[in-house]
């Protein structure tokens, strides 16, 4: 691609601009020419043509608003020139047709997963610990203590940041700048068990 | 896991709060579970039993119930879980990878933080993976109804029968005069942050949006907690919040998660791998502990959607066979936020 624009459907009457555009500047861009009118930063969008007050403004093939005022083509889009507005809902009378896309290459790929007895396949094997109400949110927490550090699981106290520093500091009686300049950051012991859980 | 339901609301909410929680116990990442009540609650035991033996008519997941009211102690209480989460600890010990196909894969599609790239990067890259898994004979999930106003004519028309897109356009309508009634309606415009990144209309939010789900046909349309039974592109009725939402799709059997993010965000899921896809590589490089692929090489040219596309499958498929820990899994963003529908009483 390596374009600064992007028209994302053919039936598109606006394009997106994929780096900051410059005023002035004349886009180049599926053999036409847009003169942008104003500066216009990237993933904002301008209009590829003269618009009416009134005019469907189409993005992704589809309505997606309704032009405010007069428009010229380079001109952005904003919340002050542009309205939501789609197409009206109607039922659905015509087929459906699909490319799909080629899947060779994936139809020999597995992955290694968890056979149910259901013939469902998971990616993981957790045992849920939950409540029915809330109530019993306390007593959760309490077997969380109680359970996933002794058995070794991934527990995220061992992220826990070492604020020793900071107390010392702030008994030593330094200044608000002292304080934070003083560093902190997760506890050497936890470091080391994360790195060998991981 | 925790949450904040059970009690004290409709009995409805009661009901969705028992399909969810045997959702997540049904859901094939799940070995059993161990299930705390108090004993008075409006989501009861056998709720939540009904809603399991609907999904696993055969009982072939162990889950222990135990009842605070029926026990002498806190720390009684307590030891009984203890120990018989212990023992379900042993039992799921036992089980063990082996191949699969990639048919068996169910994966949520989810978006959060987007920007004016999502569309164009990451969403359509991981609609490609997941036209994908479709053709090979797997399931994803399309979410957030919210998200997808504006876009609702083109879904239909990719519906397999009139039936479905009759139950979509329904549970939209439902959804959004619910909003409107509260004095929020669905096309609010969008938000500051979204307008700042050129998201200037709800439509072409939607519109981008709604590239996560790729060409394929849509097979089914789900209410919230109904599981995911049919091979292809579901629908699932849940609200654009990016946990309420997670939580949801590995409440309907998601397997996996692929989220796409243009401005960042770290949430994960209690027993979803959920992957990060930036919709932009200056994401990517700052924010590295939280984003697991980067689709921004897209905009800048030096790769194709497609080509991005099959990284995510590539990924995908390291994660899914435990050989490697998506951002938000290394991090312990166990998240997990059922969705409250109706008021407290």
């Amino acid at each position: 691609m390596n374009s600064k624009v992007l028209k994302v459907h053919p039936d598109d009457n606006v394009i997106v601009a994929l780096t900051d555009l410059k005023s002035g500047e004349v886009i180049h861009y599926q053999e036409q020419q847009y003169k942008i009118l104003l500066d216009i930063p990237a993933k904002h969008k301008f209009s590829t043509k003269n618009l009416e007050v009134g005019d469907p403004v189409y993005m992704y093939g589809v309505v997606v608003g309704e032009a405010l005022q007069v428009m010229s083509k380079g001109e952005p889009i904003t919340i002050n020139n542009v309205k939501h507005d789609t197409q009206e809902i109607h039922p659905n009378t015509e087929q459906y047709d699909w490319v799909k896309p080629a899947v060779e290459l994936w139809k020999e790929r597995t992955f290694m997963g968890y056979h149910r007895k259901d013939g469902k396949v998971g990616t993981a094997n957790y045992w849920i610990i939950a409540p029915l109400v809330f109530c019993e949110n306390r007593n959760i927490e309490v077997i969380r203590e109680s359970m996933l550090r002794q058995l070794g699981y991934p527990d995220i106290k061992s992220q826990a940041i070492d604020i020793e520093p900071l107390i010392t500091a702030y008994q030593k009686g330094v200044d608000i700048q002292a304080l934070h300049l003083t560093r902190i950051g997760i506890s050497k012991k936890d470091r080391v068990s994360q790195m060998l859980m991981a | 896991m925790t949450h904040h339901l059970g009690c004290g609301g409709t009995r409805k909410d009661a009901k969705d709060l028992c399909e969810l929680i045997a959702g997540y116990i049904t859901n094939p990442n799940v070995a059993g579970a161990t299930i705390l009540g108090l004993g008075c609650q409006n989501a009861e035991q056998k709720m939540l039993e009904e809603a399991i033996a609907r999904r696993d008519p055969y009982g072939t997941k162990p889950v222990f119930f135990h009842e605070q009211q029926q026990s002498s102690s806190e720390e009684q209480f307590i030891e009984e879980v203890i120990k018989s989460t212990f023992i379900g600890l042993s039992i799921a010990n036992k089980n063990n990878r082996s191949p699969a196909p990639l048919s068996k894969l169910v994966i949520g599609l989810e978006c959060g933080g987007s920007d004016g790239f999502s569309g164009i990067s990451a969403n359509p890259a991981l609609g490609f993976a997941s036209d994908v898994v479709n053709s090979l004979g797997g399931s994803t999930i399309l979410a957030e109804f919210p998200e997808l106003n504006g876009i609702e004519q083109e879904l239909i028309h990719r519906c397999e029968n009139n039936l479905l897109s009759r139950r979509f356009f329904d549970l939209m309508e439902a959804y959004s005069k619910r909003a409107e009634m509260l004095g929020s309606g669905f096309e609010a415009n969008p938000s500051p942050g979204n307008i700042k990144d050129g998201l200037i209309t709800d439509a072409m939010k939607s519109a981008g949006a709604a590239k996560k789900g790729g060409n394929a046909p849509i097979v089914d349309v789900l209410d919230y907690t109904e599981p995911v039974t049919k091979q292809g592109l579901n629908l699932l009725c849940t609200p654009g919040g990016d946990v309420e939402s997670t939580t949801a799709l590995a409440g309907s059997g998601a397997n996996m998660i692929v989220f796409t993010t243009g401005l960042g965000t770290p949430t994960g899921n209690a027993i979803s791998p959920v992957v990060k896809v930036s919709s932009n590589t200056s994401l990517y490089l700052r924010m590295r502990d939280i984003i697991d692929v980067d689709a921004g090489l897209i905009i800048t040219g030096q790769a194709t959607i497609e080509g991005i596309g099959e990284e995510i499958l590539e990924y995908i498929i390291r994660v899914a066979s435990g050989e490697t820990k998506t951002k938000a899994q290394l991090l312990s963003q166990d998240d997990f936020i059922p969705w409250k529908r109706d008021l407290s009483l």
